[in-house]
């Protein structure tokens, strides 16, 4: 019988916040993979199918904005949800994630709640 | 036996000796390096559950506590979970971290710490106490007493921790500790410059008289005045303008510095204060380059037609990057290649063609 939780890839390396989003995720019901750098996180999109990327901006190996860009050039992906975390007063962090197609922007720092709210809100459109 | 070769014997035994020493402190050193980080990657993943948990489901702070076991490295650990969290989140799961930092063995320890008679510990002290409230009368004292340290590590992070202080003359005489030190890089001082102003925009005019003071301090050096001037305009100590405009009108003593009359002038820019345009006008004829520079560039944006005639004379300038500076002005304001190059001798016309290309393409370029 297939798993109806949503699944979600949190691409993060900053290791408290991952644990931060684990514990949230999986209180929460949903399902979720980890990698901690651009590169993988990019393979694994196409690799385990997520229905939601948590994806940060500074990553090692490949920003996000890149992952992202590579999402939406990808046909098999492009259509994929995408909520990018970027560093508060970065405005133009939010603008190009803006113009590379993100469904949601959290600045860091966040109010976890308020994350967990964009995820529904983003799993539900 | 011949004594030299006794000699030669003893030097060889007592080399090899100080090699072995050498040898074995090293694999000392990284066998402890190496056992600490175990141990605090293992307390991380003991703690961080817990922490999570307390921030989720709330409950009693004081349950936290038995997951300690006076050990250093455990403080260490704990202490690095909540403030990497408290980094990257706000709102009141931040504030509940806050609290955990307040824990009686994290307290003791750090207090205990501070008092110590080791620099590390007391730097390691005031990296603690730079992330809770400074409430503590005696923690206070004891960070004021490091502002005389003649380890610039320590002055630093007690001014950092002090940064903390509702007290603005706290922040302040915190920031003149560090402006008096020789060799404090220009980031670090700006650092703690921006962690001088508490946030809060109704206090900006206390805090600008006290900056007042701080600038005026003859122990700081002409660098880092300039450093602090530039920053007071670009954060906004509207209530500064005046007194910095009054330094550039009658630049004596201390004011009377390459480096501090380039940072008043460029101050008045970023304040926007028209009115002035005349003070700096007249450092167009400055004998350092630096000032002219800055008076050439801030007056490009806010002079009148009347100083087209100054930067034509400054084309033929000693110093070549006023010379470019002028360049730059007229073509500011409006002058085109031919207007530029009237009057310049014969023997500059090239360069000038030059600088007038390379401000073209870079205009292009933007």
């Amino acid at each position: 019988m297939p798993n109806e939780d949503p699944l979600i890839l949190i691409i993060e390396d900053t290791e408290v916040i991952y644990e931060l989003l684990k514990y949230k995720l999986k209180k929460s019901g949903y399902r979720f993979e980890h990698r901690a750098n651009g590169r993988e996180g990019l393979e694994a999109v196409t690799e385990i199918n997520p229905d939601l990327i948590l994806l940060d901006v500074m990553l090692p190996g490949m920003n996000g904005f890149e992952v992202l860009r590579q999402i939406r050039e990808n046909p098999a992906t492009k259509t994929k949800k995408v909520i990018m975390l970027t560093s508060k007063n970065r405005e133009e962090d939010i603008m190009k994630g803006h113009d590379l197609g993100a469904d949601r922007y959290i600045e860091k720092p966040f109010k976890p709640n308020v994350l967990m709210l964009r995820i529904e809100e983003v799993l539900g459109e | 036996m011949d004594i030299s070769i006794y000699l030669l014997l003893a030097i060889s035994v007592v080399l090899f000796s100080l090699t072995s020493l050498l040898f074995f402190s090293v694999i000392i050193i990284r066998f402890r390096h190496r056992r600490w980080t175990k141990k605090v990657k293992q307390y991380k993943k003991d703690l961080l559950p817990p922490v999570l948990e307390y921030l989720e489901e709330g409950g009693d702070i004081s349950n936290l506590e038995k997951y300690f076991h006076n050990d250093k490295s455990e403080y260490y650990a704990f202490v690095k979970i909540v403030t990497n969290l408290l980094s990257q989140l706000e709102g009141p799961d931040a504030d509940r971290l806050q609290e955990l930092l307040y824990l009686d063995p994290i307290f003791d320890h750090y207090y205990k710490l501070l008092n110590s008679r080791n620099d590390i510990d007391r730097v390691k002290a005031c990296i603690y106490f730079s992330h809770v409230r400074l409430v503590n009368y005696k923690v206070i004292k004891k960070l004021e007493e490091f502002l005389n340290s003649s380890n610039m590590m320590l002055v630093f992070s007690a001014a950092t921790a002090l940064m903390g202080s509702e007290d603005v003359k706290i922040r302040a005489e915190a920031l003149n500790s560090v402006a008096k030190m020789k060799g404090i890089s220009d980031m670090a001082l700006l650092e703690l410059f921006h962690k001088f102003h508490s946030g809060e925009d109704d206090q900006l005019e206390s805090e600008g008289e006290v900056l007042k003071e701080v600038i005026s301090n003859p122990s700081i050096t002409p660098e880092n005045r300039a450093l602090l001037i530039l920053g007071v305009a670009e954060r906004g100590y509207y209530n500064m303008v005046e007194f910095l405009l009054d330094k550039l009108k009658k630049p004596i003593e201390i004011w009377d510095n390459p480096d501090v009359l380039h940072a008043l002038i460029k101050a008045q820019g970023e304040f926007y204060n028209v009115s002035s345009v005349d003070t700096i006008r007249q450092y167009l004829t400055h004998e350092h380059p630096k000032v002219v520079i800055a008076a050439i560039e801030e007056l490009s944006d806010y002079g009148s037609e009347k100083d087209l005639t100054t930067y034509h004379t400054l084309l033929t300038h000693a110093d070549n990057e006023v010379r470019q500076a002028a360049v730059f002005a007229l073509i500011n304001n409006d002058q085109n290649e031919s207007q530029i190059l009237s009057g310049v001798p014969d023997d500059l016309k090239e360069e000038i063609r030059n600088i007038i290309l390379k401000f073209k393409t870079e205009k292009n370029d933007q």
